[in-house]
């Protein structure tokens, strides 16, 4: 099948009637929302509004209350481990990982779901790491240690592994966090890159500006419901974001990207 | 339905194959079990040879031969290299047993070290530190006094698996399971174990008796006869070898539960396999040696800074290098004072306080 | 808080001992008569005992034994009368006290409060590390309760103070030594005269055999070594210890090394909680023992615990020895 028509055999990501609670606390509730192929959707909210469970929901590695996650009109849930591993990948919020693999090691994790447990890594493994280093421009680096690596080096090969699982879902818990301005942009210049390229790109996000200039779809939650998504251009208003994070803001446009841009005031002001 | 492999956007040009081939082909790193295998063959001989008995190398070969070929060869060697039946006891009873068993046991703890390490993603976890080993030794010397020798290695492994629930719902209780309280809960559970450990023998041991409990304790291979053998190598084979052969999972857990959870892996049935196979390791082990120290800890970080840290070639690495540590420590136990010796845990903490030191400092150093 | 009447008592006692004590030292015609004998004259009597200076100002009344060793010192000397307490016993007390009704403190090392309890003058310790926090009390901290505090000599670990090796003339020294402190001089000598009789009738086995003391330990056997009284007892009746050359007066020692030197008898330690029974048992059972010339011709020879350390009863004991050894077949050729 060709990348051209990528958008359609990825599959629409739903979420239905999605709720979960972790013990007695309802962290989310009644989450329906659907997030697009060939796009980057940006998780939005405040701390708490449940962005990190939300995301953890879709990657099936928490078991929601009720409800389901569908993919392409599967339930992920019927899937086997190992396949659904083959249709979404998932970066976690940054693990300091004291554990010295090489670059390419790490990657390499990404292909384990596409072998049985006692089975070595294959040539094809190997040119797959190689190449998905060389998506997230890490060509070079796979003999490096990991922890020798910067932060936005570090949130590199994680994508990178994430290429390496070959799924068409890719589902990132703040990728840009304690990552510098330029690493920032350069991770979030990937996802899109990813995305135009036929990639379903979901991630959870804490700057409603780089949410603004970079995701092309909008999901914000608050309180464990989703109160608003679409397109960003649309959906984000100052009079969202100060019904959600109680900041009045104003949007502007940036002169240098042409992207809307948000300023924002003081909680006292009125 | 359309849930189908896409071929990723943007495939890479061919030019970047040739790079990928010799990476592929250059892996050093996984000749190292293969060179462990020969050193650790080459030190078992060796060790044959060594010991507190004046046994000539020359003798060592003919009897093996002898052993080998079924009866008494050639009398070309003269009398002068024949042995006696007392020296063919020390070599075939005494000191092979005992060597075997030091490799099984080193290899045994190695292993479970690792493995904890990686599932704990903790760098201190290892069989004494989390208490398995001190609850292995309660189970022992419990059923030790109560005189049923014969479940010692059960006892064990079911002291061990108590300290492992123990030490994890403890760690577990106030949340997620983090490293730093998984040390915290395994120093609490490995604690109370060696205080009902030490109460019992305080308790129980008659005149002198106390000597070979403490020695015991303290962990020793001394008295290893081929039974230890047996243990030692059935508990390896049930264990080890399963852990060996899934070992390159343990790559999944780098990166956190969640990120093990959508590489596909089951996360908390792994994880409770593993662990119960590394309790019937050390069960196994310390209930033929005591606890030793410092194996299962050092051991694994010595070995990452040669192999690196992938599990499929760490594995089996870690294994060897812990039958051949053991080995030699063992050696030096049984003959640097002879003709006394002194408990095998005491050679390991003395080598393995220093070099983990060292290996702290390294990582301080790198960061 | 409770402790407080018992600290209050303990220490009325010892003023009142204190003031008893006066008497002999300053009025020559105090009716005082210490137990065992005539009153002895030489008090204050000052000893050197593995390092630690120990005054009596009297011959002490009221002791605490700790090991078979001192009970038996004591019972020999005729001062069993003097025992508040006896603790720690290795075994049953030799036929020739079997009248002697000793009070039993502890069947283990008892602890510091339990002993003072008892209102010693004098703790005697078999070992040296009887006198630990967790036993019977340190030595310093006993002295300044007004506790005097003994170890047999032959136990003493210090240098220049432990056996060097263990001679029968340092035996006799030390019950020549427990006769001056007890003010029974006379009973001592008679004693030492009596067992260097006894010793001078011991012939040593002439056929230069070679043997093991076998203590305890499965894993690592405990030998008897080069220093200690199983090497003086075994050189006495003309057996050559494997275990000669290690400078201590037990040891362990590996299995190899043991079976490197294949002796030719293998001395048994019998004792309550390890008999020589099961020694013998673990010795066939386990392949290369089984393999020694000692255990493969049923070589073996037993002592009692309590008689395996320097003490009054170790004359006896090679006389035990000896007759066992003469009753051994001769060694297959």
């Amino acid at each position: 099948m060709s990348a051209a028509g990528t958008a359609a055999a990825a599959g629409e990501l739903r979420t239905h009637g999605l709720a979960y609670s972790a013990g007695q606390r309802l962290i989310l509730s009644g989450i329906e929302c659907a997030l697009p192929g060939s796009a980057v959707t940006g998780l939005l909210g405040p701390n708490g509004a449940g962005k990190s469970s939300l995301l953890r929901l879709i990657a099936a590695v928490l078991k929601p209350t009720s409800g389901q996650v569908s993919l392409a009109g599967t339930d992920l849930r019927s899937l086997k481990r190992k396949e659904r591993a083959q249709h979404l990948a998932f970066v976690d919020q940054q693990v300091d990982a004291d554990v010295p693999l090489s670059v390419a090691d790490a990657v390499l994790v990404g292909r384990l779901p596409y072998r049985p447990a006692y089975a070595p890594e294959t040539i094809r493994d190997e040119l797959i790491v190689q190449r998905s280093l060389a998506q997230v421009g890490l060509e070079g680096f796979g003999a490096r240690r990991l922890d020798s690596l910067s932060g936005g080096e570090r949130q590199r090969v994680h994508i990178a592994r994430a290429l390496a699982q070959q799924t068409g879902v890719l589902l990132l818990d703040e990728p840009t966090n304690h990552l510098d301005l330029n690493a920032q942009n350069g991770v979030l210049d990937l996802l899109r890159g990813l995305a135009r390229g036929g990639s379903t790109v979901v991630a959870a996000l804490h700057d409603i500006n780089l949410t603004a200039a970079y995701c092309d779809h909008v999901i914000v939650l608050a309180g464990g419901r989703v109160v608003a998504s679409g397109e960003t251009a649309s959906t984000l208003t100052p009079g969202l974001i100060r019904s959600v994070y109680g900041v009045p803001a104003v949007r502007l446009d940036n002169p240098l990207t042409g992207r809307p841009v948000f300023a924002f005031g003081g909680t006292d002001q009125p | 339905m359309s849930l189908q492999h896409r071929a990723r956007p943007g495939a890479p040009p061919t030019s970047r194959f040739p790079a990928a081939a010799r990476r592929a082909g250059a892996r050093p790193a996984a000749l190292w079990p293969l060179a462990l295998g020969g050193v650790l063959a080459v030190s078992v001989v060796l060790a044959l040879t060594i010991g507190p008995a004046d046994i000539s190398p020359l003798q060592v070969a003919r009897s093996a031969a002898e052993r080998v070929t079924g009866a008494g060869t050639s009398p070309a060697g003269g009398d002068a290299a024949a042995l006696s039946s007392v020296q063919e006891a020390i070599l075939w009873q005494l000191r092979l047993p005992r060597l075997l068993t030091a490799a099984f046991v080193g290899a045994g703890l190695a292993l479970s070290g690792a493995v904890m390490q990686a599932l704990t993603r903790n760098p201190l976890a290892d069989p004494y530190l989390l208490g398995l080993s001190s609850g292995a030794s309660l189970g022992a010397v419990s059923v030790l006094l109560l005189g049923a020798a014969v479940v010692l290695p059960l006892a064990a492994f079911a002291g061990a698996m108590a300290a492992l629930v123990l030490t994890l719902s403890l760690a577990a209780a106030a949340g997620s399971i983090s490293p730093s309280r998984t040390v915290l809960a395994g120093l609490a559970v490995s604690s109370a174990a060696s205080a009902l450990t030490s109460f019992i023998i305080f308790f129980s041991a008659k005149g002198d008796s106390y000597r070979e409990v403490l020695n015991w304790l303290l962990g020793s291979l001394a008295g290893s006869t081929w039974a230890s053998v047996a243990i030692t190598a059935v508990a390896f084979l049930l264990a080890g070898i399963p852990i060996l052969l899934t070992g390159g999972l343990l790559d999944g857990f780098s990166f956190g539960d969640n990120a093990a959870g959508a590489l596909g892996l089951n996360v908390p049935v792994l994880r409770w396999v593993l662990l119960a196979g590394t309790a019937v390791l050390t069960g196994a082990m310390v209930s033929v040696s005591g606890s030793i120290g410092f194996v299962g800890l050092i051991l694994p970080h010595a070995v990452r800074l040669l192999t690196g840290a992938r599990h499929r070639v760490l594995l089996p690495a870690v294994a060897l290098a812990g039958a051949v540590f053991l080995v030699w420590a063992d050696t030096l136990a049984r003959t640097v004072f002879e003709p006394r010796e002194i408990p095998v845990g005491i050679v390991t903490a003395l080598i393995g306080a220093p070099v983990f030191a060292v290996l702290l400092w390294r990582r301080k150093a790198r960061s | 808080m409770f402790s407080t009447p018992r600290y209050l008592a303990t220490a009325g006692a010892l003023i009142l001992l204190a003031a008893g004590c006066a008497g002999p030292s300053s009025t020559a015609t105090s009716p005082v008569e210490p137990p065992g004998g005539p009153a002895a004259a030489g008090y204050p009597v000052t000893i050197d005992n593995c390092g630690t200076q120990v005054t009596f100002e009297a011959a002490p009344e009221r002791v605490v034994t700790i090991k078979s060793t001192a009970t038996e010192m004591l019972l020999s000397l005729g001062l069993g009368r003097t025992i508040v307490g006896s603790a720690f016993a290795d075994g049953p007390l030799p036929d020739a006290y079997a009248d002697a009704r000793i009070p039993v403190l502890s069947d283990q090392l008892p602890g510091t409060e339990a002993t003072l309890a008892l209102e010693p003058d004098l703790v005697y310790g078999g070992w040296e590390s009887n006198f630990s926090a967790e036993g019977a009390g340190d030595r310093a901290s006993l002295e300044a309760l007004d506790v005097r505090t003994y170890v047999s000599p032959a136990a003493c670990k210090a240098e220049g103070y432990k056996p060097d090796p263990l001679t029968f003339d340092s035996i006799f020294d030390d019950i020549t030594e427990v006769g001056r402190i007890f003010g029974v001089e006379a009973r001592a000598d008679l004693v030492v005269s009596r067992e260097a009789d006894k010793l001078a009738a011991v012939t040593p086995d002439g056929s230069g055999l070679s043997a093991l003391w076998y203590s305890s330990g499965e894993k690592t056997p405990y030998v008897g070594a080069g220093t200690g009284a199983p090497q003086l007892l075994m050189e006495t009746v003309g057996l050559r210890n494997v275990a000669a050359d290690i400078d201590d007066s037990w040891s362990a020692m590996s299995w190899e090394a043991v079976a490197a030197a294949d002796p030719d008898v293998i001395v048994l330690v019998d004792a309550a909680w390890n008999t020589a029974q099961q020694k013998i048992e673990h010795l066939t059972a386990n392949p290369a023992t089984a393999q020694l010339r000692a255990v493969r011709e049923s070589r073996y020879l037993t002592v009692p615990f309590a008689g395996s350390e320097a003490g009054v009863r170790s004359v006896d004991t090679a006389l035990s020895l000896e007759d066992q050894l003469r009753q051994l077949d001769p060694l297959d050729p």
